[in-house]
């Protein structure tokens, strides 16, 4: 029976599309001006607003549930404020509840952009239009992240599309550097957390970084895309995001990072291995108290997470250890000042003994001193 | 009155330097040394654009380290055997072995009139010094490896076992060993590919290379008489240069060393060049 079912509807979706296809060719024979005009044309963006503008009392509910609403201002002050409805929304043929689907295609942001970014190349406008650039390429890093693969639950949906995060009604990424670009950067754990990871906004917001940025809206603390990326976004047991994690947390914690450079665990990450302890693996990744995983009465426990058997020792070892902090650090300040003070002298004195030795072959050489027969006094 | 001596001695003969166990040894030190080298050297400069591609011909960290870990231990078993052999052999003449005597690696008075004689030479205000059997630099190499194993191989073996060092000393000890066994290192490595390349091969007087000795075993006549006129001098004096002459090595077993000793030297010299821009790199950061 359902082999049954699947055929049918098999049958109905082609017969649908050929009959699509008719329709569109025998429309596109007539010329122009003969042409009726379609309900689509006639459906400009205040008919749309009419019933989706949320400055509306309420928006009215379908069978399909409440109407998606759009902020008049919002929209019109968003990047794509100039453009029809329906120059996304292609499949909206007319203004009745439920909309009935025409064979134009659905809202679809990808395709879209990459096609305008291949008009401007053959326009050459790149150069102008460098922001269309950006956005392709962004959606190139997305094809590959965690957030464009098939949601485990729903396999017809990818786990996070465009407007999941963008929101392309309101979408409008202020300049870097205005105070309307620290507002924006401020709402993204909101954006992340509230729809979908509403765990780790909890803890987060629990966080160091998480008081900073919802407590206190200081801009400088860090919100998900600065440690997670943004478009190129990894599931975090992969190694791309192992590795690249390291280099998001230096890049507000530069020193930290540095240091942890010099040691095993950060050179096997910087060398493209993920299995050696990273910032999140000592210090928690989105926790309540930072002191808590490193605090010395946990540390051994933290450590013993990777090295099962760890010894005492384990909890006084730096990890992040520098050769110019004295005050910290003072034996390897001291180690480190003799070494070099011993490589110093050593080469000094053979790469000078080297040197002169080199000169003065060379030229006994070319006066045939070198014969031992030459030489002086043999003891 | 040398070169007359040198004119009686049979053609085809060369002087005998180095055993076929010490060449041996030398030969598996210098491999697992290079291997050491390697491996090492990609984690300590793993900021490099390099390292990554060592790494991943290696398979990873963990291969990597294993083999790291096995050139250690062929490395540390060939220089305590030597600390046998060469205990042996000082038992076996206790009573005439002459300790600062010239056939005794042992540093004394004469290296450092021979220092100070070579930085006469060099700024032309004396005559080249002739050297015995053990010239100072030879020394020096041979006691850096002491110094080197001592240092490497006890921070090479804190890292290796961070547990029993973790129970027995202090954190900051392995946060001092990771130094010392990096720039120690270096040092070996630098040393190494640079002054005692240059000493034995790339000198003038040794151009082309390799010098092959250390693989063939013996010397020409003639060559061993410039480099060691005092040990050549005493052995005249002695008659017991006859005893030290060995025939010409065979053809294809002298080719075959010097193709060994070229291939060493190039690869000592791409280690070389591996650790100079890991170094550039990492002191311009």
């Amino acid at each position: 029976m359902p082999e049954i079912k699947k055929l049918t509807g098999r049958a109905i979706q082609l017969a649908a599309f050929v009959s699509a296809i008719f329709l569109v060719n025998s429309l596109a024979a007539l010329p122009a001006s003969a042409r009726p005009l379609s309900a689509a044309q006639t459906l400009d963006n205040e008919r749309c607003l009419s019933c989706h503008a949320t400055d509306q009392a309420e928006l009215k509910t379908t069978s399909a549930g409440p109407l998606r609403g759009i902020n008049r201002d919002k929209f019109g002050s968003s990047v794509h404020g100039e453009m029809r409805c329906i120059a996304c929304h292609q499949d909206i043929t007319d203004a009745a509840t439920p909309h009935l689907k025409g064979a134009g295609k659905k809202a679809d942001c990808i395709a879209c952009h990459q096609e305008l970014w291949e008009t401007a190349k053959q326009e050459k406008l790149t150069a102008e239009k460098a922001r269309l650039g950006v956005v392709v390429n962004n959606i190139e890093t997305y094809k590959n992240s965690f957030h464009a693969r098939p949601n485990k639950e729903d396999k017809t949906h990818v786990n996070a599309t465009c407007d999941d995060c963008h929101d392309t009604h309101s979408f409008n990424v202020p300049p870097q550097g205005t105070s309307r670009r620290t507002e924006w950067h401020l709402t993204i754990p909101n954006v992340c957390g509230e729809k979908c990871h509403s765990d780790e906004l909890e803890e987060y917001s629990t966080s160091v970084h998480g008081k900073q940025v919802l407590g206190e809206h200081n801009s400088k603390g860090a919100v998900c895309i600065d440690c997670h990326t943004t478009h190129g976004i990894a599931n975090t047991s992969r190694d791309t995001f192992k590795i690249s994690i390291t280099e998001n947390c230096g890049g507000c914690h530069a020193e930290n990072l540095k240091s942890y450079r010099s040691t095993y665990h950060g050179q096997v990450n910087k060398l493209g291995y993920g299995y050696t302890a990273k910032c999140y693996d000592c210090h928690g990744s989105h926790p309540g108290d930072p002191a808590s995983k490193v605090h010395p009465n946990n540390r051994l426990k933290t450590c013993q997470k990777c090295h099962k058997e760890a010894t005492q020792g384990f909890v006084t070892f730096s990890p992040h250890a520098n050769t110019h902090d004295f005050e910290h650090y003072p034996q390897v300040w001291i180690v480190s000042r003799f070494m070099w003070a011993l490589l110093a002298w050593v080469f000094a004195f053979f790469w000078l003994h080297t040197g002169l030795w080199w000169y003065r072959e060379a030229r006994d050489r070319k006066a045939h001193k070198n014969h031992p027969e030459r030489r002086k006094k043999i003891p | 009155m040398s070169h007359r001596t040198t004119d009686e001695l049979p053609q085809g003969k060369q002087v005998k330097r180095f055993g076929l166990i010490w060449r041996i040894a030398h030969l598996s030190f210098a491999l697992s040394v290079m291997l050491l080298i390697l491996t090492g050297m990609a984690v300590f400069y793993a900021d490099t654009t390099w390292a990554p591609v060592i790494m991943q011909a290696f398979g990873g960290p963990k291969t990597a380290g294993i083999v790291h870990r096995t050139s250690a231990a062929i490395m540390l078993s060939i220089f305590f055997m030597h600390l046998i052999g060469v205990a042996t052999n000082i038992a076996r003449n206790w009573k005439t072995f002459r300790w600062f005597g010239p056939d005794s690696l042992v540093p004394n008075w004469q290296d450092f009139r021979d220092v100070y004689g070579m930085f006469r030479w060099f700024l032309g205000k004396g005559p080249r010094p002739v050297f015995d059997r053990w010239t100072y630099w030879e020394k020096f190499d041979y006691w850096a490896v002491f110094w080197g194993m001592a240092i490497i191989g006890s921070t090479g073996m804190m890292l290796a076992f961070p547990n029993v060092t973790a129970s027995l000393f202090p954190g900051w000890v392995l946060n001092v060993a990771t130094i010392v066994h990096g720039e120690e290192a270096f040092l070996a490595a630098v040393f190494l590919f640079t002054v005692h390349f240059f000493n034995n091969h790339f000198r003038p007087d040794k151009l082309p290379p390799p010098d092959v000795v250390m693989f063939t075993g013996s010397v020409a006549i003639e060559e061993f008489k410039r480099e060691h006129p005092a040990q050549y001098a005493r052995m005249v004096r002695g008659g017991s240069l006859k005893k030290h002459l060995v025939d010409n090595p065979p053809r294809a077993f002298t080719l075959g060393s010097k193709i060994l000793g070229l291939t060493l030297i190039a690869i000592g010299l791409m280690l070389l060049v591996l650790v100079v821009t890991g170094f550039i790199s990492a002191s311009t950061k």
